[in-house]
C-alpha cells in the first residue's frame, strides 16, 4: 500500500469507573474527589488505518494530590473521515501524586475500544471504553471530537489513448466515371473524387453502392475497398402510377393492373420510358423519365363521362362516332360502362324517352361489336334533360365509366 | 441586487448590441469602433486598416465590419452537404461548374440552384464538438460565401443572398451560438442561432423568425424581430413594421408513419392564408429539402412526383403565407415511409 500523507486531531473527554463500581472523578482513591483534566492528540501518517495518539490527564484535589497521567496509546481503526470500529492499546506513566502512586508499580496498561461516527466530512465523534489498568482494573469511558485531512486523491492515471487511424479509402481501383451513392443525410450520387472527402465523415461499417458505366467484371459483386463495401448499384428506378381501381397500365410490353388503393406500382430500368395507363375509357400516354435510386409517382387522373352525339330525331349511330366507340372499348380496363340516353327538348316527352333508349341500345351494340364484355355494361334509364344548354349537347348517350369498387360518376 | 443590475448595466454598456463572432461584426444601433475593438479583442487601428476606413470614421449601423486574422478565427470552407436537382458552383475568379454534393465552397464562392432544386450547404463548424451552421439553399436561389469560420468555439457565418430564398435552421442543439448572417441589397439579418428565413424580392428583403429572435438592418436602422415575427426591408429604407406570422392549421393527410402509395397531402385551411408552402424533406430538420411546393388551397396532390427513394423516410410540413407574403410557422411536420419493394 502506498503510504499517502493524512493527519487527524481529537479532543476528549471522560469518566472512571472504578472496580469497586463508585463513579469517580479524577484520582482512583476510593470516594476521593478530583478534576479530571484530560485531551488527546494523534496522528495518522500512513493510511488511516493506524494513528499514533496520547492521553494527558491531570488531577488537582482530593487525597491524591495533584499528578499527571501521560499515556501513549496506538489506535487502530477508521480515519477521522470514516466510520467503523477502532482498537486501542497503550500504557501509562503517573507523575506526582501520592507518594505510593509516585513510586512502581507506577506503570500501568490499557486496552479498549470505540466507535467513530463521522458527522462532517472531516470529523465526527468518537466514543471509547477503555479498561485501565494499574494495581488493579478500571473502566474508562471517553467521548470525544475527531477532526482529520483526508489524504489528497492520487493524480488519475493519464488516459491511453491509442491513435485511431483515418480509414485509408482508396477509391482510385475504382472507374473515373464512377459514381457513390452517399446515404443520409447526403442521400445523393457523388463523383469518385467528391465521394473521398464525405467517406471519413461516414460509419465504418456502411455499404456503399457504386455504378458506373464502364464497370467490369471486377465489381459484379460487393467490394471492401479501404474497410467500406461497395456494392454495385444497378441502375433502375421506380414507377408508381396512381390512378383508380379498374385501370391497367403497361410499360415496356407488360401490362399489370393496379392495386385496390388504385396504385401500381413497378421498378424499370432508368431512363426515359413510355408509360401507358388504361380504364374508364381513358388512356394516358406520357414519357416518364425515371432516375436511378428515385421513384417516380405518374398521377392518371379519373376518366370522364363520354358523350357519342346522335343527329335530331335519329337513334342510328353515326359513323363518325365509332373510332370513339373503339376507343372506349379498348381502354376500358376493369372498368364498367354505364349508358344512358339523352335528348333534345323538341318533341314530346314520351317520343324522346323511346329515342334516348333507342340511342343507348345504339351505344351498347356498338360496344359489344367493338368487344367489350357484356358484364361490363350497365343500361341506365334515360335522363330527363334540364333547361339551359345547346341542344345539340343533349342528343347524346352518356357512356359513364365506373370503376370496379362501384363509385358512380 | 444594486450591485447586481449595476454590473449588468455596466456589461450592457460595455458589449453594447455587438453582434460579434470571428470573421466580421455585424455593426449594430450605438456600436462604435472603439466598443467593437474592446468587444472582440482588437484595436481600433487594426479596424480601421482591416476595413480601410479613415481615422475618426465611425461606421453606420448595419456594416459589416470584417476583423483582423488574429481574432478572425479559422476560416475553413464550407461544403455542399446535399443537392437535390442542379445548380451551379462559381469559384472566385473560376469557371461555373455543375454543383456537386461534397463540393468545397471557398470565400468568395458563387452558388446557385436551378428551378426545383434545392441544396444544404454547411457552414461554420465548431470541429470540437461537432456543431455547426447550415443554409438550405431553395429553388433558383443564388448566394456568395464571404466567410464561414470558428474560434474558440464561436462561430460566424456571413452570406450573400443575391436571389431566391434560403433557410437557416436552428441550432437548438448546441449551447454555442453560430452567429449567420444573411445580407441583402436590402439590407442585413443576423440571428445568433439560426431559425429563420430569408427572400429576395423586387427591390426588398423579406424575413421571417421561426424560432429564434434576430436582428434585420437597413438603412442603418435596425430592428428586432421575436421568433413567430416577420418584417420586411425595401432597398434604402428602414425595416418595415414587424409582422405576426400565421400558425399553420394541424396535417390531415397521409396520416404520421403512412406508407406514401398515393401521394395526396391534405391540411386544414387557414381563413387568413392566401396561399401554403408545402415542405418535403429526407430529414427530420428540414435540412435536406426535397420538394417545395405553393398551392392555393390545402391539398396538394401532384401529378408527377419525383422521390430518391434510398431515403425510405420523408417528412413533410405545411406553412400558410398570408395576405403580405410573409411565410408564417409551421404547426409541425409529419413523416412518411416510402413504399417499400422500391429498387433491386
Amino acid at each position: 500500500m502506498t503510504a499517502r500523507a493524512g493527519s487527524e486531531g481529537t479532543v476528549h473527554a471522560g469518566v472512571r469507573v472504578g472496580t469497586d463500581g463508585a463513579e469517580q472523578l479524577g484520582d482512583d482513591a476510593p470516594g476521593d474527589r478530583a478534576l479530571l483534566v484530560g485531551g488527546g492528540f494523534g496522528g495518522a501518517p500512513a493510511s488511516g488505518h493506524w494513528s499514533l495518539g496520547g492521553y494527558v490527564q491531570g488531577a488537582l484535589g482530593g487525597t491524591a494530590g495533584a499528578m499527571v497521567d501521560l499515556r501513549p496509546e496506538l489506535r487502530v481503526g477508521p480515519a477521522a473521515w470514516q466510520p467503523g470500529p477502532l482498537l486501542v492499546l497503550g500504557g501509562g506513566l503517573t507523575l506526582g501524586g501520592r507518594a505510593e502512586l509516585a513510586a512502581p508499580p507506577w506503570m500501568h496498561g490499557i486496552v479498549g475500544a470505540g466507535w467513530q461516527l463521522p458527522l462532517t466530512e472531516s470529523g465526527g465523534l468518537r466514543v471509547v471504553a477503555r479498561v485501565h489498568y494499574r494495581e488493579r482494573a478500571r473502566g474508562e469511558l471517553t467521548l470525544g471530537w475527531v477532526w482529520g485531512t483526508p489524504p489528497e486523491p492520487p493524480p488519475l492515471p493519464e488516459p491511453v489513448v491509442e491513435p485511431v487511424a483515418a480509414p485509408e479509402v482508396d477509391l482510385s481501383k475504382l472507374p473515373e466515371d464512377a459514381e457513390i451513392w452517399i446515404p443520409h443525410p447526403w442521400c445523393y450520387w457523388v463523383s469518385r473524387d467528391e465521394a473521398a472527402a464525405l467517406l471519413p465523415e461516414l460509419p465504418a461499417d456502411v455499404r456503399l453502392e457504386i455504378q458506373a458505366r464502364t464497370f467490369g467484371a471486377a465489381f459484379a459483386t460487393p467490394q471492401t475497398v479501404g474497410g467500406i463495401t461497395l456494392v454495385p448499384a444497378s441502375s433502375q428506378g421506380s414507377v408508381l402510377v396512381v390512378g383508380a381501381p379498374g385501370d391497367q397500365v403497361a410499360v415496356e410490353g407488360a401490362v399489370l393492373p393496379v392495386e385496390g388503393d388504385g396504385v401500381a406500382q413497378l421498378n424499370v430500368r432508368s431512363g426515359v420510358l413510355p408509360v401507358e395507363v388504361f380504364g374508364g375509357g381513358r388512356r394516358v400516354v406520357a414519357e416518364v423519365a425515371v432516375e436511378s435510386g428515385h421513384a417516380v409517382w405518374m398521377r392518371a387522373r379519373s376518366p370522364e363521362r363520354v358523350s357519342v352525339p346522335f343527329a335530331m330525331g335519329s337513334g342510328v349511330l353515326a359513323p363518325d362516332a365509332l373510332p370513339q366507340i373503339q376507343a372506349l372499348a379498348d381502354n376500358i380496363g376493369g372498368w364498367t360502362y354505364a349508358i344512358e340516353g339523352g335528348f333534345s327538348p323538341e318533341g314530346t316527352l314520351a317520343a324522346n324517352l323511346a329515342l334516348a333508349e333507342t340511342r343507348a341500345a345504339a351505344v351498347q351494340q356498338a360496344l359489344l361489336d367493338a368487344g367489350v364484355p357484356a358484364a361490363q355494361i350497365l343500361m341506365r334509364p334515360p335522363a330527363v334533360p334540364e333547361g339551359g344548354g345547346a341542344a345539340a349537347s343533349k342528343r347524346v348517350a352518356v357512356v359513364i365509366p365506373i370503376p370496379p369498387n362501384g363509385e358512380n360518376q | 441586487m444594486i450591485r447586481q443590475t449595476l454590473v449588468i448595466a455596466l456589461l450592457w454598456m460595455i458589449l453594447g448590441t455587438v453582434v460579434h463572432a470571428a470573421g466580421h461584426v455585424v455593426v449594430g444601433q450605438g456600436d462604435t469602433l472603439a466598443r467593437i475593438a474592446a468587444a472582440t479583442g482588437t484595436t481600433v487601428d487594426a479596424l480601421l486598416a482591416q476595413n480601410g476606413l479613415e481615422p475618426g470614421a465611425e461606421p453606420v449601423v448595419g456594416t459589416i465590419l470584417s476583423l483582423p486574422d488574429d481574432v478572425g478565427g479559422e476560416e475553413r470552407p464550407a461544403l455542399v452537404l446535399s443537392l437535390s436537382g442542379e445548380g451551379t458552383l462559381t469559384p472566385l475568379g473560376g469557371q461555373t461548374v455543375p454543383l456537386q454534393a461534397g463540393a468545397a465552397l471557398p470565400k468568395g464562392t458563387v452558388v446557385c440552384t436551378a428551378a426545383d432544386s434545392f441544396a444544404s450547404v454547411r457552414l461554420a463548424l465548431s470541429s470540437s464538438r461537432g456543431v455547426h451552421d447550415d443554409v438550405s439553399l431553395l429553388p433558383r436561389t443564388c448566394i456568395t460565401l464571404q466567410s464561414a469560420t470558428s474560434r474558440n468555439g464561436r462561430r460566424a457565418s456571413l452570406i450573400r443572398l443575391q436571389q431566391g430564398s434560403v433557410n437557416v435552421p436552428a441550432n437548438s442543439g448546441s449551447d454555442e451560438p453560430g452567429v449567420v448572417t444573411i445580407q441583402t441589397r436590402a439590407g442585413v439579418t443576423t440571428a445568433p442561432r439560426g431559425g429563420f428565413r430569408v427572400h429576395v424580392e423586387p427591390d426588398a428583403a423579406r424575413t421571417e423568425a421561426l424560432e429564434t429572435a434576430l436582428s434585420v438592418i437597413g438603412a442603418g436602422v435596425e430592428q428586432q424581430v421575436g421568433a413567430g415575427q416577420g418584417s420586411r426591408t425595401r432597398v434604402g429604407e428602414a425595416p418595415g413594421p414587424v409582422v405576426a406570422l400565421l400558425v399553420a392549421g394541424p396535417l390531415l393527410q397521409p396520416k404520421k408513419g403512412a406508407v406514401l402509395r398515393r401521394p395526396d397531402f391534405g391540411w386544414r385551411a387557414d381563413a387568413d392564408a392566401l396561399e401554403y408552402q408545402l415542405e418535403l424533406s429526407s430529414s427530420r430538420d428540414f435540412r435536406a429539402l426535397v420538394r417545395l411546393e405553393v398551392v392555393g388551397h390545402p391539398v396538394w396532390e401532384p401529378d408527377r412526383l419525383l422521390l430518391p427513394y434510398r431515403v425510405h423516410t420523408l417528412w413533410w410540413r405545411v406553412s400558410p403565407v398570408d395576405r403580405l407574403g410573409f411565410v408564417g410557422m409551421p404547426a409541425g411536420s409529419r413523416v412518411v415511409e416510402l413504399p417499400p419493394g422500391m429498387g433491386p
